[in-house]
């Protein structure tokens, strides 16, 4: 039996790291699903060809140089969980894929999210196929680990092993090799071979199809996430009263609908995970203060980038500053009360559901504190004109002397006239007794906060610290962007686009993307105590939201610096 | 030694007694209280006076017997029987002053300084009384008698009794022609500063001048570079005086006659226009009801405030400025440490203005008119049934013009709606009430609880928020209502006007409603009916008024 622990665990070590190279794909990973049954909650498929090991084999080489910490090859890795020894032996008949099927909510619970509950006695309606290429070197295998535990049973296509305990089950086909454990049901379901299969259904499809790649992938998850939940809580609420609480419980998994998660390595280098979330029923949270129609924005232009400089080593970046203002808010708002209207979270939180939301005032108080210190209104004044433009949020680490300088900031595209916020600025800073005065600045003007924040940091860090220029605080506005933050971040965005140059990795975001994130390796690798030993190229997210589905795109790039 | 002592503890309960805020009743032949400023020299730094004659001594036990016989606390001796008993009474002129001299520097001895004078009207029995007890005098050159009372001297001329110590005493002008302080153009100005004229039974005169520049040298310590000479020219001359208005009517009178120049100039700053505020309308108080206990009114109150604020950021910048140039270190020297108010008021300042989406047009509209806060104390209940409950109901009332009102209400339902708070739109603005939690204080004895429903009005001409009981805009009964107008007239013609702030409190009516949870207050405020004050204030000066009104 432990050989086919073993087998399980390639299944797990080929989907956890990453997956094999797509440019030599030959299999179609969806394939097997159409001996799933329908009713399944959820799928995984992988490639198994030596090319896909070989190259996760090349990705563990690459993270370990990056960590500097060297973990063993793989190859030694594999022989100490002695899935090198499967591989080997069972690489004369092994395809080009597998996948593994949870046929129940219980079984997704029980096996993935709560290992600890995981144990054989119960009902685990899940299976796991292999391709083969050849029935008689898989039978032969099948028959050496089984031995006399099994008992042969012929029947149409596949060749059945029962196991004595009447609870797992093998099914060899000529393409496949099907396992199932303790499933009486699933057994006779699959040896009837009378069941609408996984392939040809709408939700799973229709998943798949959020998924940029399509098909491209080295590894596809499927989930039907409503599904599990809905049976959670009918397994978890054994009684009828209706809370708020449990009618959110019950609305979001009429929302949360189906994922799917594909991944991919390509070009040797970007390991590439998408994810493509189609909702079941959008409008099911309205009432409780989360309606996706909201997280719809623009699409960024990434032509803010000239305004960054180039090897910033974090750029997060988004559009309507405004809407994601509001929308922050009013998602924090509703969260409250629904945590107010659940004993069990108000017990464990410590709140006081007869106190007021204290989300409104926040914002409130904001609203006031932000006025006192500006004679700005957050909304009317500022946040109108950044509606639906631009903005990012930087932080360059930089090894100044071997110590580490943060340039950080706030940069906008605006539809106004920023100049009229430094003024008011200016003003404000004079009111409070600070004659600070807007300085004409290439580009634009400046309002520097030194005066006002030196004397803090100085006692902090010392007066060396606070007069250095590096540490100063402005308040930029330019003909198209306004930025918030240290002095070399907010004058070169004033500067640009001069000399702008966007980051090479933009490329790796989705088309029409509405927030993108990137990390620059390179400028990580230098940063002092990054504890990376060799640079990467850059790491990076992008997220498209639309209506009724979401797709979400991770990048890590391995490239050397200037390798693409 | 005890007759001199008797004697000294005697001079110092008149001068005491005569310095409680109380005075006599101001007629055509009551001696002015600057009449023996004819005596001091016209450099006199602080000049006191007050009357003793018998009108007054006699008004002031009247005063102290009703006070008694209201509150319930005896006083035994009246002053003028002790003054006769003790033989003081036979010899006592009409009035008593005291003056200082200006210092040479801050070091200078004030006993050294000061000289006290007291009319005699009759010599021969004020030289029996001293020399009785103290004894043995002098007969100076010029005639006069000298007595020696433990370092003081006392004189003793035709008419007069100087205590001093010194050459001090040697400085009354007794010779004709001599300049005085009522020559003084100074004195004069402190005298045109006072509201009730020489209607005083006491006052106090004050110049600046000399003492800032004898404390310059610890000035320029303290600040720098500071031009003495000119700040105390603009500091000027001020005035107290205590007076009896009518026979139920006292009040303590404060004057300002600033100097030219100004205290900008003087420390070597930018000038500042200086915030000024407007006149006030008491009219306007018709639109308070007349059971509110406390009433504060003023004017302007939005350009006040924001002036002051532009003055205020300007002096601190300068000042923090010569600070760090001192050596201070730039954390202590920052405002928000340096002058936390100033950081308070700038803060106050612009988020009205942005929270509420205002201009600074549209705030003055709005706030520069009258403003009145007032409060209303009420009780329920008893402690005897353990349910006494103490409701205060606090409303603000402000006049406005050009739309001002219905902006300030657009701009506060706006940040209310971002605060999430809930509330009631009503038809001229909108209500709301707290919870109950926040809204009351239980001590175990009394139930404390504050207005619990709440309204924010806007009228063309009005704006008014507070307790929803309070308010009159709306009300069927508007016209029968009492107002506060109708209480204060008695009052009007001793306010000044006109006027740029004033205050009224009914302490008959707090008296009677704090006496439901203990009797001895209402016993305490017995013999008032309330207090009131008013002032003006412009750039040559600023007058104020604190009187009592009795029942």
């Amino acid at each position: 039996m432990h050989r086919i622990i073993a087998l399980l665990m390639l299944v797990g070590v080929l989907v956890a790291p990453a997956a094999a190279q797509s440019d030599r794909q030959t299999t179609n990973l969806t394939d097997l699903a159409q001996l799933v049954p329908a009713e399944a909650v959820g799928f995984i498929a992988l490639r198994t060809d030596g090319a896909y090991v070989a190259q996760i084999g090349e990705i563990w080489e690459q993270h370990n140089v990056l960590v500097g910490q060297p973990q063993g090859s793989f190859e030694e890795v594999l022989e100490d969980s002695s899935v090198g020894e499967v591989l080997a032996e069972t690489a004369s008949w092994r395809g080009d894929s597998a996948i593994i099927a949870f046929l129940t909510s219980e079984s997704v619970t029980r096996n993935v999210f709560d290992s600890r509950t995981n144990d054989e006695t119960r009902e685990n309606e899940a299976m796991l196929g292999i391709g083969i290429t050849d029935r008689a070197g898989a039978e032969a295998w099948l028959t050496g680990e089984i031995g006399a535990e099994l008992a042969p049973d012929r029947s149409g296509a596949f060749t059945a092993y029962r196991s004595v305990d009447d609870e797992s089950l093998f099914l060899l086909g000529d393409d496949v090799l099907l396992y199932a454990l303790e499933a009486t049901r699933t057994l006779d379901l699959l040896l009837s071979g009378d069941y609408p299969n996984l392939s040809d259904s709408e939700v799973f499809t229709g998943a798949l199809a959020g998924l940029p790649g399509g098909t491209a992938y080295d590894f596809i998850v499927y989930g039907d996430a409503g599904t599990v939940l809905r049976e959670a809580n009918a397994r978890e609420f054994i009684t009828r009263e209706i809370t708020p609480y449990r009618e959110f419980r019950a609305r979001l998994a009429d929302f949360l609908g189906h994922i799917a998660i594909g991944g991919v390595y390509t070009n040797d280098q970007d390991l590439t995970i998408d994810v493509g979330w189609a909702y079941g029923d959008p409008t099911a949270l309205t009432s409780f203060g989360i309606d996706p129609a909201r997280w719809v924005a623009p699409p960024v232009d990434t032509s803010l980038y000239a305004y960054i400089a180039p090897g910033t080593t974090l750029v997060l970046h988004a559009t309507d500053l405004a809407g994601t203002y509001d929308l922050l808010f009013d998602t924090l708002t509703a969260g409250y009360e629904l945590v107010k209207s659940s004993p069990d979270l108000v017990q464990r939180t410590g709140i006081n559901p007869e106190d007021p939301n204290p989300v409104p005032l926040l914002r409130g108080g904001l609203t006031v504190a932000f006025a006192g210190v500006t004679g700005l209104n957050l909304s009317a004044d500022v946040l109108s004109q950044l509606d639906d433009t631009d903005f990012a949020l930087t932080l360059n680490a930089r090894d100044v002397g071997g110590t580490l300088a943060l340039d950080a900031g706030l940069l906008a595209r605006h539809t106004g006239s920023a100049d009229a916020w430094v003024n008011a600025v200016s003003e404000a800073a004079v009111l409070y007794g600070y004659p600070i005065f807007p300085q004409e600045a290439d580009g634009g003007q400046t309002f520097d906060f030194s005066m006002i924040i030196d004397p803090a940091i100085s006692i902090e860090f010392g007066e060396e610290i606070a007069q250095k220029p590096a540490y100063d605080i402005l308040l930029g506005a330019g003909d198209t962007v306004v930025a918030l933050g240290t002095r070399d971040m907010v004058e070169y965005a004033l500067r640009a686009p001069d000399g702008g140059q966007p980051p090479v990795a933009q490329d790796l975001f989705l088309p029409g993307a509405q927030v993108v994130g990137h990390v620059d390796g390179a400028s990580l690798y230098a940063a002092p105590d990054s504890g990376l030993a060799a640079p990467f190229e850059s790491a990076t997210f992008s997220v498209i939201a639309q209506p009724t589905s979401m797709t979400a795109r991770l990048t890590f790039s391995f490239a050397p610096e200037g390798g693409r | 030694m005890l007759t001199r002592l008797r004697a000294a503890a005697l001079l110092t309960l008149l001068l005491v007694a005569l310095a409680l805020p109380t005075a006599a009743q101001s007629t055509d032949n009551s001696p002015s209280p600057f009449n023996l400023a004819g005596l001091a020299p016209a450099n006199t730094m602080l000049y006191v006076s007050m009357r003793t004659d018998p009108g007054f001594i006699e008004t002031l036990d009247g005063l102290i017997g009703r006070v008694s016989s209201a509150t319930g606390f005896p006083v035994n001796n009246a002053l003028g029987s002790t003054l006769s008993s003790e033989g003081v009474r036979d010899w006592l002129g009409d009035s008593a002053a005291l003056f200082m001299l200006p210092p040479v520097d801050i070091n200078s001895n004030p006993q050294e300084l000061m000289v006290g004078v007291v009319e005699v009207r009759d010599r021969d029995a004020a030289l029996a009384f001293f020399t009785e007890r103290f004894g043995e005098s002098f007969t100076l050159s010029n005639g006069y008698t000298m007595f020696t009372v433990m370092g003081p001297s006392l004189i003793l001329t035709e008419d007069l009794l100087i205590i001093g110590q010194g050459q001090a005493a040697n400085t009354v002008q007794f010779e004709p022609g001599r300049a005085t302080l009522l020559d003084s153009a100074r004195f004069q100005r402190a005298i045109d500063a006072m509201p009730a004229g020489d209607a005083y039974a006491g006052f106090v005169y004050f110049d600046a001048r000399p003492l800032v520049v004898a404390a310059g040298p610890e000035i320029f310590e303290d600040f720098g570079p500071v031009d003495v000479a000119a700040l105390g020219e603009w500091l000027g001359v001020f005035g107290f005086g205590i007076a009896q208005l009518d026979p139920n009517t006292y009040t303590l009178d404060f004057g300002w006659s600033a100097g030219e120049g100004s205290p900008f100039a003087a420390l070597y700053l930018t000038e500042i226009p200086l915030p000024q505020p407007a006149p006030i309308d008491l009219a306007f108080l018709d639109n308070i009801p007349a059971d509110a206990q406390f009433v504060l009114q003023g004017a302007g109150g939005w350009s006040s405030l924001k002036s002051s604020v532009e003055a205020t950021a300007t002096l601190t910048n300068e000042l923090r400025t010569r600070l760090l140039m001192s050596g201070m270190s730039p954390f202590d020297a920052s405002p928000l440490f340096f002058l936390p108010s100033q950081f308070l008021n700038a803060f106050t300042v612009l988020a009205t203005q942005g929270s509420l989406t205002l201009t600074d047009e549209e705030l003055s509209a709005a706030l520069d008119g009258d403003v009145v806060a007032a409060l209303r104390l009420t009780s329920t209940g008893s402690p005897s049934t353990d349910d006494l409950t103490y409701l205060f109901e606090p409303g603000v009332w402000a006049a406005s013009r050009d739309g001002g009102s219905a902006a300030l209400l657009e701009g506060v339902t706006a940040l209310i709606a971002e605060f999430g708070a809930e509330v009631t739109p009503t038809a001229n603005g909108f209500g709301f009430t707290l919870p109950q939690d926040a809204s009351a204080f239980d001590s175990g004895y009394i139930f404390y609880q504050l207005a619990p429903g709440y309204e924010w009005q806007a009228t063309d001409a009005l704006t008014y928020f507070g307790a929803d009981s309070l308010t009159l805009e709306g009300r069927e009964t508007l016209v029968a209502v009492p107002r506060v107008t109708e209480r204060i007239e008695a009052i009007h013609p001793f306010l000044i006007q006109p006027a740029t702030g004033f205050a009224w409190m009914d302490v008959a009516g707090i008296g009677a409603q704090l006496g439901v949870a203990e009797p001895s207050y209402e016993m305490v405020t017995a013999p008032f009916d309330s207090l009131f004050v008013s002032s003006y204030q412009d750039p040559s000066g600023a007058a104020v008024r604190m009187a009592f009104r009795l029942r």
